[in-house]
């Protein structure tokens, strides 16, 4: 690699980036090769990257490197067991031996719900409940009862305070007693009214988001960031313009010739009526 | 069938390595019962070393998933093209990640020694800086068009409850903006008030319900009726 | 067919197309809109203003390239943040340990390093002394469990393989040996594993850990109801990436490379014209759902 020239390393780079990414954005024209080609290499980049990063931490786990304290070399026999239970989770792709697999998948499944079980409690739902006991009469500094302070629209006030309680509650109870009538309905809808807008904050959020990644593709295309800029730029338009000749050249191949006059409806079937038994007098 | 094929074996299993590492957890933690929690570290790390070394299952999967097309390809279909060349791009990252990056091939004056590039191995990490990123990232950003698209066509105010949605995205998405602030300095107070007070709250409602989830299917695994992970057959 | 009909049925490529219209533009010319700095972003930079000396802390980044163009700018921003920090609290400055349960991570520390820095010894930051960067630990969950029982056990090695019990070349890490030694997370994010494991693996075992989380827009709603009891703050995505970029710029403008800031600026406009695109097709689609006559 260091025989390759840096600057050629960067331009390569930066054409085959630019070429991917538009590839994948002829999708938006219409689906064709190209995208095909782009989405097999996406498939292909996300299984084999992964390959290479795994290896070396079973590497230096099991095996361990000179002069650590981890791994078969240090003393550690007992990853001869490890391997084991790595390799007879591979059965899982035969047939007959498949059964094998299921003691490997069980000894992970069992530390998964282990560690969750034993602190989904604590971190997650009495953090979020004693969260929610919320101080509904909050003070300034005179002393004085915060109903609603403009300055921090969001911050601590008996409005605010209070409707945090009853929204989360009214979302509890509308998840467990969804099918209640009466009462225990009405909560519930309250709570709906929070999920709603819990929903739609998400939805906001979540644009913002798939805006900031289409922004920062059109940057790389634009090259106001990347390795190399005057070739980002040349790749853009001489790769965009080439794939737009040849997506209209592919979508005008590939259209459907003129309707003909339809073809007349065959005849119906009509099966051959059995001919009667004449009844015979016995 | 054999007590050893069926699924109770590997259902016990679970069941006494969960029990395991949730009794280290809570009575054999720090210095009240070291065994444990040396054993409860071992077998985690087991499972840490088992869940990188299986990485190496999918890869094979898609492999044999593409080989099939690749082997029933029939004239006028082109779809054995991509699936080679899927093959053709995954060995070239595991050549160059895991086998070339393994080679002490440069000499390197601080270490006097050929050293191993590892993961750093300048081909692998250019196949991940212009190839892996470019399209991982794209992927992505192509739902910023399909959801401007479902915005117009779809996105709808039915109901009121759709309506309520519709408002608090539309005034949410006008806080993020810097040009809503620019706008109104009130978007932002509006936009803040409705992520701290009503999506909060809806959200904790959910997280607190979906905790409560995980532990129920904790306890059905710890139990024995969640049998669904194991697969089909006996 | 009324014209909220025809609208109504209009090709989706030619909304794809205005999108691009949108937002190329701005891109190159932008209109530099000012950025409003939110008490989330003041109050993550507040944080890492306040950690003491010799403290450490544990920079994540568990991203992949799909959530970079909205986190990177958080990851350059919070690793100068943190190397001011360590050039500031010396002699006892504070330590930084990187690392990622993301494999797409791991190759994400070295870009943000080599793109800010260059030599990393630039603003006085010794590796192995100042700072650490352990690479990518698999096994998710698992792993972060690992770590936080075992920091040696969990990571033998460093991301270029050296041993992190090696007193020569790693003095830092003699010192960091479970979760009890770390004073700080910096969790910058794309997905599951991330703050929700941490709380349950780190945060179980050492309930004072301070946690602060670079999120990407939608994983906003799931991090504000731990806010601020068990996450003391977080960036709100690619905005919260933008105004935080510009807080450090006024602190370190000599280091924080121009180019950054232009982009910063840039994508704050088009972010806000493609907002105000989405803004104006709800709209229409809405109103045209409401004015086409029904049919009977």
């Amino acid at each position: 690699m260091t025989m390759i020239p840096e600057e050629f390393v960067l331009a390569a780079g930066a054409w085959v980036s630019v070429f991917l990414t538009l590839a994948v954005y002829s999708f938006l024209y219409k689906e064709n090769p190209i995208f095909r080609f782009a989405e097999h290499s996406f498939i292909a980049a996300g299984v084999g990257y992964w390959i290479a990063y795994n290896v070396w931490y079973c590497y230096d786990l099991a095996i361990g490197v000179p002069g650590g304290e981890s791994g078969i070399q240090a003393g550690q026999w007992w990853w001869i067991f490890a391997f084991l239970f790595g390799i007879i989770y591979y059965f899982v792709l035969t047939r007959k031996y498949f059964w094998i697999y299921r003691y490997s998948l069980a000894i992970i499944v069992g530390v998964g719900a282990g560690l969750t079980l034993r602190t989904i409690v604590q971190a997650q739902i009495l953090s979020l409940i004693l969260a929610t006991f919320l101080n509904l009469s909050p003070t300034d500094t005179a002393g004085n009862l915060i109903i609603f302070n403009p300055a921090s629209p969001a911050g601590a006030s008996l409005i605010n305070n209070l409707l945090i309680v009853v929204l989360v509650f009214g979302s509890v109870i509308y998840f467990f007693f969804t099918s209640e009538a009466g009462v225990i309905k009405n909560i519930g809808r309250i709570g709906r009214v929070a999920l709603m807008t819990a929903f739609g904050a998400a939805y906001g959020n979540t644009i913002m988001t798939r805006m900031n990644l289409f922004i920062g593709r059109a940057q790389d295309l634009l090259g106001i960031s990347g390795p190399s800029p005057p070739d980002q730029q040349i790749a853009f338009v001489v790769i965009g313009i080439t794939m737009l000749i040849v997506l209209f050249g592919y979508s005008y191949l590939k259209k459907k010739p003129p309707e003909e006059a339809p073809a007349p409806e065959p005849a119906p079937k009509t099966e051959a009526k059995r001919p009667r038994r004449k009844e015979t007098s016995t | 069938m054999t007590w050893y094929k069926r699924r109770e074996g590997p259902l016990i299993v679970t069941i006494v390595v969960a029990l395991f590492l949730i009794f280290e957890w809570y009575f054999g933690k720090g210095a009240l019962i070291p065994e444990t929690t040396k054993a409860s570290g071992e077998i985690q790390r087991f499972v840490a070393f088992i869940l990188a070394f299986v990485i190496g299952v999918g890869a094979l999967n898609v492999l044999r998933i593409h080989w099939h097309r690749i082997q029933r390809r029939k004239p006028g279909d082109y779809s054995w093209v991509y699936s080679s060349w899927l093959f053709i791009l995954i060995i070239l990252f595991v050549v160059t990640g895991a086998i070339l990056g393994a080679i002490p091939y440069e000499y390197d004056p601080e270490a006097a020694a050929y050293v191993a590039h590892r993961t750093a191995e300048p081909s692998y990490v250019w196949m991940f800086d212009y190839v892996l990123s470019a399209l991982d990232a794209t992927m992505y950003s192509i739902l910023a068009f399909f959801i401007a698209s479902g915005a117009y066509r779809a996105f709808r105010a039915r109901t009121a409850e759709a309506a309520l949605l519709l408002i608090a995205g539309t005034l949410v998405m006008l806080g993020n903006a810097p040009i809503g602030g620019f706008m109104w300095t009130g978007f932002i107070d509006i936009s803040t008030w409705i992520q701290r007070i009503p999506m909060m709250a809806g959200m904790r409602g959910i997280l607190i319900g979906a905790g409560l989830g995980a532990i129920a299917m904790g306890i059905r695994i710890l139990t024995g009726r969640e049998r669904g992970y194991l697969g089909g057959g006996e | 067919m009324s014209l909220w009909e025809k609208l109504e049925r209009i090709d989706r490529r030619v909304l794809y197309g205005l999108l691009w219209i949108v937002v190329l533009p701005v891109l190159y010319y932008p209109i530099n809109l000012p950025i409003v700095i939110s008490d989330l972003t003041t109050e993550y930079y507040n944080q890492i203003e306040a950690i003491p000396a010799g403290s450490v802390v544990v920079l994540a980044f568990d991203l992949g390239p799909a959530g970079w163009p909205e986190l990177g700018g958080m990851c350059y921003a919070s690793m100068q943040h943190l190397f001011t920090r360590i050039s500031e609290t010396r002699p006892n400055p504070i330590k930084v340990v990187m690392l990622t349960y993301w494999a797409t991570g791991a190759a994400l520390i070295p870009n943000c390093f080599n793109e800010v820095y260059g030599p990393m010894d630039k603003m006085g930051a010794v590796y192995g002394e100042d700072w650490v960067n352990l690479g990518y630990i698999a096994g998710g969950e698992v792993g972060m469990s690992n770590f936080a029982a075992d920091v040696w056990a969990a990571k033998p090695t460093d991301y270029q393989g050296w041993l992190v019990n090696d007193a020569t070349k790693l003095p830092m890490m003699q010192n960091v040996r479970t979760i009890q030694d770390v004073y700080m997370l910096i969790s910058i994010e794309s997905g599951t594993p991330g703050y929700e494991e941490y709380l349950r693996q780190w945060w179980t075992r050492k309930t004072t850990l301070r946690i602060l989380v670079g999120a990407l827009g939608v994983s906003i709603p799931g991090v504000e109801p731990y806010r601020p009891t068990r996450v003391q703050s977080y960036l709100p995505g690619g905005a919260g990436a933008s105004q935080y970029i510009s807080l450090v710029g006024k602190k370190v403008p000599a280091v924080l490379p121009g180019q950054m800031g232009k982009k910063a600026v840039g994508v704050n406009d088009a972010l806000s014209t493609s907002h105000i695109l989405v803004i104006i097709f709800v709209a229409l689609g809405n109103i045209g759902y409401f004015l086409r006559p029904r049919r009977k």
